[in-house]
């Protein structure tokens, strides 16, 4: 064999071991599965970022407890403030405000119903804490699947 | 004798006051403090953006609104039940006594 013959096929030999680290790299990055998701450039409400500060979910829930309470003492100063004794005089009158009681205890309890939107709260958060456990934990993998995957090469002259 | 003199009776007046009130009441005050989610809107802005957040707060005043109109045909019993007493005690008194 010339010496030509020999370059060419010392050569050659070259290429063929970058196109097999080409190939073992494309079939590293072929075992990445990605996430699909859509391609959102902005949120659909018009912002650039979504989130959630962990700490701002006790604010929120304090937050409708407090507008609960609000309603509530609203509702509590219609049988402090207002009397029918200028309207009904004998034992009806008495019985009118038992029974405006029982309509205002009916919409305090109804009222009481918001506060579910604190549970609600409470839900979200711990399900963006879960989303973001998930995520990280398929990230891991994927970044462990690659690095297993990584060969470098190195001169042999 | 004057209304506040009497041991038993209806005073018209008094009875519309008194439903003009509750409604002031109920359907006013009661029902703009509902509306008023201001304070959970701050607390939410503060600490959490996105779609879900924009929808957490639709869905709370959607709930609101329906608080309010829940409330309005509570109003609207009691001012019948009101209503109905006052018209007894009317026809009541219409009845006591016949023309002899």
């Amino acid at each position: 064999m010339g010496l030509i013959d020999k370059v060419r096929l010392g050569l050659g030999k070259a290429v063929d071991a970058v196109n097999n680290l080409k190939d073992k790299f494309t079939a590293a990055i072929g075992k990445v599965q990605g996430f699909v998701g859509s391609c959102f450039e902005v949120a659909r409400n018009g912002s650039t970022f979504t989130g959630i500060n962990y700490d701002s979910i006790d604010k929120i829930r304090g937050s409708i407890r407090t507008y609960v309470t609000k309603i509530q003492n609203e509702l509590a100063k219609i049988n402090s403030d207002l009397s029918p004794d200028k309207a009904l005089k004998g034992d009806i009158a008495p019985a009118a405000s038992a029974y405006v009681k029982a309509v205002t205890d009916v919409a305090d309890a109804y009222v009481s119903a918001l506060l579910a939107y604190s549970d609600k709260m409470y839900e979200y958060g711990e399900a963006f804490k879960k989303n973001d456990a998930s995520l990280t934990s398929n990230v891991k993998d994927e970044a462990s699947a690659l690095a297993s995957s990584a060969e470098k090469y190195t001169e042999k002259y | 004798m004057d209304f506040q003199g009497a041991s038993y009776g209806v005073d018209i007046m008094g009875i519309n006051n008194y439903i003009n009130d509750l409604n002031t009441a109920i359907l006013t005050n009661v029902s703009s403090t509902i509306r008023d989610c201001s304070e959970v809107e701050a607390a939410v802005k503060a600490g959490w953006v996105g779609q879900s957040a924009d929808q957490f707060l639709l869905n709370l005043n959607k709930a609101a609104d329906q608080m309010c109109d829940t409330l309005k045909e509570l109003q609207k019993t009691f001012e019948a039940e009101i209503k109905g007493i006052k018209d007894q005690m009317m026809d009541f008194d219409d009845a006591l006594v016949e023309e002899e």
